[in-house]
């Protein structure tokens, strides 16, 4: 089929299946061209059998009250925007009175809160252009992927917060998921007697700078 | 409130658009989520009727669809609700075909009942719609699923491709290619279907 020819083909199928032209119409248009009638022909067929499906296509009478019976099963979720907004502003609020006095405390690293059980160690390591870092130690028996570090802001910080007791802590640094390395910031380190050193961290609750 | 009430209420609401309507259901009032079913259920049937090709399947998903509208309505911002119900029953729908092939070997055509009442008609009978509507279900289901759902949203759902779009995702040039193309196999898997079925009558 030529091009010209090709192009008023496929306008004229086009426009009678898009329903601008009938069958008619759309006869004439290809008038005196028996190729492209009889060729016109499979598309007439085409739209009669899906039209057919158009108006067969029906469902069920009963479905929108099949449906409506299993959404008044549904739990109704309310939104009530104001109500919600004080909820996620007390939260927030909440989660921030605790977090940014921890945080201002926590910076100034390694030193533990002086708290009667459990204090919160912020661990941190910089290193740019790590894939992951997690923190392993006797505190969660050197499992790698226990303690995952977080650079939430991508500057190449990692941070972990962990909770501990007293006592004293050998611990070691993961980057992605290989390298074992100690913590430079470390007050103390020791030999793993693997040929790896590993980095101490001694948490008592008496006075700040102890150890 | 008494029952008139309620059904002057709920007349009421079958006039507003659809965003005032999902307001109220938003405000915990299911009842106007019927108002949005009695709306869309018979489109969204059709739309997802014609790609999975079978009655019940079709209505199943229906209701899913309706269900997680329902359980996400939170989540709808003023706009195009019936856009966003489309978008809704067409991963029901893609998850439901993933789901049901991985299961079966054979096609999802094989879910299509056809029945096959040919054999020994009348050479001069048309084809009864049952069976026309059949023929084009089968051919439909011989399409790659992309095809399908862009003559289906065109030519049975008469979208404009504006609208076909927003619902699939997929650049208006290539959903005209698909349509057209949609529409040339289509036209030639039923003259196929039709000269056998006159070859077979005769």
């Amino acid at each position: 089929m030529k091009l010209k020819k090709r192009l008023l083909f496929y306008r004229v199928v086009e426009d009678f299946l898009s329903n601008r032209i009938n069958e008619e119409d759309a006869l004439a248009l290809l008038k005196g061209d028996t190729e492209l009638q009889e060729a016109f022909k499979q598309y007439i067929a085409l739209k009669k059998s899906y039209s057919r499906f158009q108006s067969r296509a029906r469902p069920s009478p009963g479905l929108p009250e099949k449906i409506m019976r299993q959404i008044q099963a549904q739990p109704v979720v309310v939104e009530r925007a104001p109500l919600f907004l004080k909820v996620y502003a007390a939260a927030l609020t909440a989660v921030l009175c605790i977090l940014i006095p921890a945080a201002i405390f926590l910076s100034l690293h390694h030193q533990p809160k002086t708290s009667p059980d459990v204090v919160y160690v912020k661990f941190v390591l910089h290193r740019p252009g790590a894939r992951s870092v997690s923190i392993v130690g006797d505190f969660n028996d050197w499992n790698p992927s226990a303690t995952p570090m977080e650079d939430l802001d991508g500057d190449g910080t990692w941070v972990a917060v962990v909770p501990l007791k007293k006592g004293r802590y050998n611990y070691a640094f993961v980057v992605n998921n290989s390298l074992w390395i100690p913590d430079p910031l470390a007050t103390d380190y020791v030999k793993d007697g693997f040929g790896n050193v590993n980095s101490v961290l001694k948490l008592s609750y008496e006075k700040q700078g102890a150890f | 409130m008494s029952i008139d009430e309620k059904n002057t209420e709920a007349t009421e609401l079958e006039e507003k658009d659809d965003d005032f309507v999902v307001e109220k259901v938003k405000q915990g009032d299911k009842e106007a989520f019927g108002v949005l079913v009695m709306r869309y259920h018979r489109e969204i049937f059709a739309f997802v009727r014609a790609l999975v090709r079978n009655q019940h399947t079709a209505e199943d998903l229906v209701q899913e669809t309706f269900l997680k509208a329902f359980a996400h309505i939170h989540t709808y911002r003023k706009g195009n609700f019936r856009q966003w119900l489309y978008k809704i029953a067409r991963n029901c729908t893609i998850d439901f075909v993933r789901s049901w092939n991985s299961k079966h070997t054979d096609s999802i055509e094989e879910h299509a009942s056809i029945p096959d009442t040919r054999t020994g008609t009348d050479p001069h009978q048309l084809l009864a719609d049952s069976e026309l509507v059949a023929v084009f279900e089968e051919a439909l289901g011989t399409l790659p699923p992309a095809l399908q759902e862009a003559f289906v949203l065109k030519h049975i759902l008469e979208m404009n491709y504006t609208e076909m779009k927003k619902i699939t995702g997929v650049p208006v040039a290539l959903l005209k290619v698909r349509v057209h193309r949609s529409r040339k196999r289509l036209a030639e898997h039923l003259k196929h279907f039709l000269n056998s079925f006159r070859e077979k009558a005769l």
